[in-house]
């Protein structure tokens, strides 16, 4: 990548100070993301995708802290801004969208006036000028009939029209860099396909890039262009996403992938173990209790992610088959 | 696989009254499981399949009668357990089970699992010693380490918690097991787990399953058979390839082409159905589906279609096809 990107993370660590010790809920993640580009952030719950989506925003809730690292919006960090300096950017140059649209919206505000409102603060736009505005962004994310919905109350309107309602708040500035965390896990799949394809075509129409976190891998090849893979708190495996599915790299990707059901086989092929306690992380490679391949130098040091700049893996022994290959330390 | 349907449901509805105001007046009725007719094969994995909403949970929870159904009924190996009583009831309640959702609210956190795991035995009137070793026993059986039944259910993570529901669902050796979306709170790697689980205790307890999910992934690589059910109805119900290979049903062809494909040279170019689903409290009259059909004609308007046979074990309720 030659030209600046549109967001770069570098070297990010968000810790919270708990009873039982410091929990590293991101643990030294770096990723960029350009222009137009759907960038893909996968792993199971606790891996810190949503706490890597929440720092970027600068809404980690208490008792974390985001102890280090840069957060790069076309070369301005993030984290040495003020609060106000981050105010006027939320919802204006870079927004987010909730995985539960019912308690991401205002129950006691109309559509209309929620949608308004972001118009009004970041563009200063009169009330008249904002509700028009309103009406045509909530047609632009297929809400049939905007003049009547406008008026209408979050709990008036199913959960895939409050999706779209909540999709129309995030993109009513335009906004450099769309953060969507799991925006379909809570709708029905024919509703889910409908979400996703709007989602693509406003990063295409605005030129803009989206960091999309989800948990689901079919979620991740029908959108994504590149992926990152999340493991405890870190970064496994950074792919473009056709070779992710290709030709998977790290033990834990291969795992997820294999999990996958398959039609016409009752044989699931699991990954053995559980996720490790973000406190108590295990020496060397966090994967190694769980992984198949793992050696002696997998419990004492933990592999880097390296490789090229479009294809990186953090592990000793990695690709489908690793036998007789060991990675240079 | 014998021919003999250990399950058969006739015409099986649920209407919940729909209330106001501080007396609770009756004002009309939300009709969540409408007229639902099939049969389980003994031995079989019958899957259940619809979005959210859409009456499945009500309907399994129907056949154990853990929801008093409205209308229809329910034949268990011959018997018709929607007329019986309590009392009568009881020797059935043995041999059709459930496992819940949700590892972390079924389980009491006030109990050790050896006493959740055990007390179905304790009420049928076993020792403590015969308990104790049962219980052993079946812990071991689902992949539980031994001395997990002096622990509580916190100490375990979610993926061992099923387990230990799982294990109390078969504690009583039952015959029929219903799995109501049993690993829909699990993440992936956990959820491979679960129903590999479910795939030795079937074999090893000769279990009939009624599996219900919205997971149309996992409904295909488990399921014999497969209902599908949008509003209350089933639309379709035949055997799991040919459902998904071939599916008649206008929506049964929508909700198996939405399905993420975890294939990027296999993206889809489309926008998915039309609409969204019409609210469960006001179905829309005629066929339930219309409101989204590319298929309809002026009779799904007005008109409900029934299941009728289509040859090959398949029953589609269509107008169109």
């Amino acid at each position: 990548m030659t030209a600046q990107p549109l967001l770069e993370i570098k070297d990010l660590e968000t810790r919270f100070m708990t009873e039982a010790g410091i929990l590293r809920a991101v643990d030294g993640v770096s990723f960029s993301l350009g222009r137009g580009e759907i960038l893909g952030l996968v792993g199971e719950s606790g891996c810190g995708k949503s706490m890597t989506a929440l720092s970027i925003m600068r809404l980690v809730p208490p008792p974390g802290t985001i102890v280090s690292g840069q957060i790069l919006l076309e070369g301005r960090d993030l984290l040495t801004m003020s609060r106000e300096e981050i105010r006027l950017l939320r919802g204006d140059r870079v927004s987010m969208v909730f995985q539960e649209p019912m308690s991401a919206l205002n129950p006691v505000f109309t559509v209309g006036d929620q949608v308004a409102e972001i118009l009004r603060v970041h563009r200063g736009v009169s009330s008249g000028t904002a509700m028009d505005t309103a009406i045509s962004l909530l047609k632009r994310v297929g809400i049939p009939d905007p003049d009547r919905r406008i008026k209408e109350y979050p709990h008036q309107m199913s959960g895939g029209m409050q999706q779209r309602a909540l999709i129309a708040m995030a993109v009513a500035c335009e906004p450099d860099v769309l953060i969507a965390d799991e925006p379909t896990t809570a709708l029905d799949v024919t509703v889910q396909a409908q979400i996703l394809r709007l989602i693509e075509d406003l990063i295409q129409e605005n030129n803009s890039g989206a960091l999309l976190i989800t948990h689901d891998l079919g979620v991740v090849a029908e959108i994504t262009d590149r992926v990152c893979v999340m493991y405890a708190g870190a970064i496994v495996e950074m792919s473009s996403v056709e070779s992710l599915f290709e030709d998977p790299q790290h033990p834990y990707t291969i795992g997820l992938i294999e999990s996958l059901p398959k039609p016409g086989r009752r044989e699931f092929k699991a990954i053995q173990g559980a996720v490790p306690d973000l406190v108590n992380l295990p020496g060397g490679c966090r994967f190694h209790p769980r992984c198949p391949r793992a050696r002696q130098i997998c419990l004492e040091k933990e592999p880097d992610l390296a490789g090229s700049d479009i294809r990186e893996v953090r592990c000793y022994f990695p690709g489908q088959d690793h036998t007789n290959r060991k990675r240079a330390v | 696989m014998n021919a003999t349907p250990l399950l058969k449901v006739h015409n099986l509805s649920k209407v919940f009254p729909v209330k106001v105001g501080i007396l609770g007046k009756i004002i009309g009725g939300v009709r969540a499981v409408d007229r639902v007719t099939f049969d389980v094969q003994s031995g079989e994995i019958f899957g259940l399949v619809g979005e959210s909403g859409c009456g499945k949970t009500t309907l399994g929870r129907m056949l154990l009668r853990l929801i008093e159904p409205s209308g229809g009924s329910v034949v268990f190996d011959g018997e018709e357990i929607t007329a019986m009583d309590r009392k009568q009831l009881r020797p059935f309640r043995r041999r059709m089970q459930i496992v819940f959702q949700d590892p972390f609210g079924s389980l009491n956190p006030r109990k050790t699992v050896g006493s959740i795991v055990g007390e179905p035995l304790r009420i049928a009137g076993k020792s403590a010693g015969e308990v104790a070793s049962e219980v052993e026993e079946l812990l071991r059986t689902v992949g539980l380490p031994e001395v997990s039944s002096s622990r509580y259910p916190h100490e375990f993570s979610g993926g061992q918690r099923q387990r230990i529901g799982v294990a109390r669902s078969l504690i009583l050796r039952p015959e029929f097991l219903l799995a109501d979306e049993p690993v829909s709170a699990l993440d992936v790697s956990i959820q491979a787990q679960i129903l590999n689980l479910l795939m030795e205790l079937k074999e090893h307890f000769s279990l009939t399953m009624l599996f219900i999910s919205h997971d149309l992934r996992v409904i295909r690589s488990l399921c014999d058979t497969v209902a599908v059910m949008y509003l209350g109805r089933l639309v379709e119900v035949g055997p799991v390839e040919k459902v998904y290979t071939n599916p008649v049903h206008p929506y049964t062809e929508v909700l198996t082409q939405s399905i993420p494909e975890p294939d990027p040279k296999r993206r889809k170019k489309t926008h998915g159905p039309e609409g969204e689903i019409p609210s469960p409290s006001s179905p829309p009259p005629g066929c339930h589906f219309h409101t989204r059909c590319s298929l309809r004609i002026d009779r799904c308007f007005e008109q409900v279609p029934e299941l009728s046979e289509r040859g090959e074990g398949r029953r589609v309720a269509c107008h169109v096809r």
